[in-house]
């Protein structure tokens, strides 16, 4: 039974239906809780008079002399102190129900009919406002200010800033109402909390029955809403705000992405707190069935993906975002297109730490300070324009190195270029990227990237997407890494293994073999050299292809130096390599490592030009 | 957007949902119960009764020099018989026979259930009777201003009840379960527990306003899930 979509739907197609009048009943009922019942009651500048005389002062005739056709009940009643004999033939139940009634004078015995002067003294005498009365008018039902009367009215209307009208009783003079605007609008009020639109001036109607029972309809799904919504524990409050960190694959692109929310909103919020948006067209309320994801771990099953998920979805692990917290996933698979925030960036600092390298770090310009893996890279925007064949800003000692290129400008179109973090998430508030320059052969093919990223001066701003993830280190934590990296290929793994030693404390062993040219080429090789001192599970070994001869270290392709290392033996089920360099390096690498009898799901690769 | 105004939706309605089902059950309540059956119309017989005014030998001259006091004075019947009832000063209500002047001695019980079952429109037998004379005594059903009065009850599962006039046998007021009930459900519509009278309460205030808030966000969930042309990635 699919019981809930049934009732979801049923709440959201009454809605339709009643919710303009629920408005109403709640707006209009509002106004009866505020209202001034003195003002709204028309009376605030009605007075009662006295009438009555003296009953021994008048000669009175019998009520047995006068001619008439038999009452049901006769009332002595006084008109400007005058005695008459109220004769009722027939009335309801209630005074605005048709009534046949007729004046005698109780003195004479004779027919009386209230001239139009003592009808307007009668009014005067009921209002102690400043207004000019006009002549009265015996009026006929209906009445827009009595909907319900049935019987003739006089009417006076006064001519004050609230519109008074008085009416009196056709037959009597008795001041039945004063209305004004101020009852008029508690009138329309009236009218429109009982929905009386056709005038019936009562709420027993076949209209206000319909929207009654639909609205009881409505309530009872809503409320039948809230009790599954406290049973799949959504009616918690939940004061906490702390973060949690999960791991999102992005099933379109085969990317991973860590995304941090507050571990008490659902997925679909957490997600769209990082502007990761699952398809949703009720915005969460776990009636459209769209927001879906692949959750790594068991979850439960609530009543809204039973009846929105095949068997097959859920047994393979399918969910839906509305219906689960962030707190309860570890890794979660999207199928969507993410939509990764564009920055701007802005230079902070820039500096050559290697003839080639230069370590440019930048901040985001909003401020965000933004969470990442460690290993993800960004996406630049660089603009058509015109650079610099080489730097203009080397540094003297390593002029050397640059001798045999030539200077110049290029023009280029505008690109987009991929570049590795080289700090984790928490190590500062600025992101550091190696740029390389990829030098010109002849005049030509200078990098764009490169010459654009490498030429940008403090304070310059560029923008970019990401942070991407999709070379990272695995959550297993009793493992041995192993990683391997040439050039400016060690960025992301200087980035891995400082996320791993400085934030989550690895205690296994880590091994970096770094490859490069020269001693100068060596990318922070102090700063490596002083982690290696520092953590006992971390080993530091450069080799260099090309080096002085006051090298002490390793001399070759780091090749060579890992089958050295191979040779020692390893554990071949519970060893993990990262790579990073030219391809035909990581190529060769990865060739020897399985040749080991690693399986290949323990190999990363990021490829060093994207 | 869509997901944060679901969310007030859904706290909103936590906390004032209830209250949106008494309005509803209530409402429907008052609604379908005809007004007039509510208030007891249909158990009394409606008085048709013209008063043959030649038997009317006491006159108002007579009237005025026996009570020169009395004021709001009406020409009646009570059964059948005519009679005046009027307000003496201080003396209070009145009643006497328009026949011959003399005063009507107050309704006893045999009077009171007598004048019960001439008014009463069904067949039932009278179950109960008791005679209220002070305010303290008095179910809250009743206007202290009809004091003292006879309570009769009938043996239906209503519970009919008339009120009849202790001293002009008049049937004052009319009342029966539809219409206890019906008081309860207006006390419940008005939030007022205390007597039911007071719409102006804080109580009602305060859940109608976030009521009103959460009825906006719905609403804003259904223009959105309904009636908005591009449904997709609305959030």
């Amino acid at each position: 039974m699919r019981l809930f979509k049934l009732n979801t739907s049923v709440h959201k197609w009454l809605s339709l239906f009643v919710g303009l009048q629920l408005l109403i009943w709640l707006g209009t009922g509002l106004y009866f809780n505020l209202m001034d019942h003195n003002k709204a009651s028309g009376n605030e500048l009605r007075v009662h008079s006295h009438h009555e005389g003296n009953i021994t002062d008048f000669r009175f005739i019998p009520i047995k002399d006068i001619t008439s056709e038999a009452p049901q009940e006769v009332k002595l009643i006084w008109i400007l102190h005058q005695p008459y004999y109220h004769f009722v033939f027939n009335k309801g139940q209630h005074s605005y129900q048709e009534r046949h009634s007729k004046l005698f004078d109780a003195v004479t015995g004779k027919p009386f009919n209230l001239s139009d002067e003592q009808v307007l003294t009668l009014a005067k005498n009921s209002y102690s406002g400043e207004g000019k009365l006009t002549t009265p008018v015996l009026s006929q039902p209906p009445f827009s200010d009595h909907v319900r009367q049935q019987n003739p009215m006089w009417q006076v209307v006064v001519e004050d800033e609230n519109n008074t009208t008085i009416y009196l009783d056709s037959i009597t003079g008795q001041v039945l109402r004063h209305a004004n605007d101020d009852f008029r609008l508690k009138d329309l009020m009236m009218k429109l909390h009982f929905m009386d639109y056709g005038n019936s001036g009562g709420f027993n109607h076949w209209l206000i029955i319909a929207f009654a029972f639909s609205t009881l309809f409505l309530s009872v799904t809503g409320v039948t809403w809230l009790i599954q919504q406290y049973q799949n524990g959504f009616l918690k409050p939940v004061w906490s705000s702390n973060k949690q960190k999960v791991a999102v694959t992005f099933s379109n692109e085969n990317t991973i992405t860590d995304i941090s929310a507050v571990g008490s909103s659902t997925v679909l919020a957490g997600l769209e707190s990082s502007h990761v948006y699952l398809t949703s067209s009720c915005g969460g309320g776990g009636t459209c069935g769209k927001c879906m994801f692949l959750s790594s771990t068991q979850l439960p099953i609530t009543l809204s993906e039973q009846e929105h998920l095949s068997d097959e979805q859920l047994k393979e692990g399918y969910r839906l975002g509305c219906q689960h917290r962030f707190s309860e996933i570890s890794s979660i698979e999207v199928n969507t297109d993410r939509n990764i925030e564009n920055h701007e960036l802005v230079v902070v600092a820039t500096n050559f730490i290697t003839p080639f390298i230069k370590e440019v770090k930048f901040k985001v310009k909003s401020g965000k300070r933004l969470v990442f893996k460690a290993g993800a890279y960004m996406q630049f925007e660089v603009p058509a324009g015109i650079n610099s064949l080489r730097p203009d800003d080397m540094p003297e000692n390593y002029e050397k190195y640059w001798e045999s290129y030539s200077h110049g400008r290029f023009s280029h179109d505008g690109v987009t270029r991929h570049y590795s973090l080289v700090n984790f998430d928490e190590e500062s508030d600025e992101i550091t990227f190696n740029i390389r320059w990829q030098t010109a052969k002849d005049g030509f093919r200078a990098g764009i990237g490169s010459s654009y990223l490498g030429s940008l001066q403090v304070g310059e701003t560029i923008a970019a997407k990401g942070p991407f993830s999709d070379f990272y280190a695995t959550s297993n934590n009793k493992v041995r890494r192993i990683f391997i990296g040439a050039g400016s290929g060690l960025a992301p793994l200087r980035s891995i293994i400082f996320e791993q030693l400085k934030k989550h404390h690895f205690q296994g062993d880590m091994t970096l073999i770094y490859g490069a040219r020269t001693e100068d080429d060596l990318l922070y090789h102090n700063e490596l050299n002083l982690l290696s001192e520092q953590h006992k599970n971390f080993s530091y070994i450069p080799t260099l292809s090309n080096p002085s001869e006051q090298w002490e270290g390793h001399s070759g392709y780091v090749q060579h130096v890992l089958l050295t290392h191979l040779v020692k033996g390893i554990e071949a089920f519970s060893t993990e390599f990262y790579l990073c360099g030219p391809e035909a390096m990581m190529n060769e690498l990865e060739r020897i490592i399985t040749d080991v009898g690693i399986p290949s799901n323990q190999i990363f690769k990021d490829k060093f030009s994207r | 957007m869509l997901s944060r105004v679901r969310k007030y939706h859904k706290w909103l309605m936590a906390f004032v949902g209830i209250q949106f089902l008494f309005w509803s059950i209530t409402g429907v309540y008052m609604v379908t119960m005809d007004i007039h059956y509510i208030h007891g119309e249909t158990l009394a017989k409606s008085e048709e009764a013209k008063i043959d005014l030649a038997s009317v030998d006491y006159s108002i001259a007579k009237l005025a020099a026996d009570y020169s006091e009395a004021s709001q004075v009406t020409l009646t019947q009570s059964m059948g018989d005519p009679l005046y009832s009027f307000i003496n000063g201080e003396q209070g209500k009145v009643a006497i026979d328009a026949k011959t002047g003399a005063v009507r001695p107050p309704v006893d019980e045999v009077k009171a259930k007598e004048i019960a079952q001439y008014h009463y429109a069904m067949n039932h037998e009278i179950n109960g009777i008791r005679l209220i004379q002070s305010v303290t005594d008095m179910p809250a059903e009743l206007s202290p201003r009809h004091l003292p009065v006879w309570r009769v009850t009938f043996d239906q599962f209503a519970t009919p009840t008339f009120y009849i006039s202790q001293q002009t046998g008049a049937l004052v007021a009319k009342r029966h379960d539809y219409w206890r009930l019906f008081d309860w459900m207006w006390r419940f519509h008005i939030m007022d527990y205390d007597d039911g009278e007071n719409v102006s309460n804080w109580f009602l205030f305060l859940v109608a306003t976030l009521g009103l808030m959460g009825a906006i966000t719905g609403a804003v969930l259904t223009y959105y899930r309904v009636l908005s042309p591009n449904k997709k990635g609305v959030i």
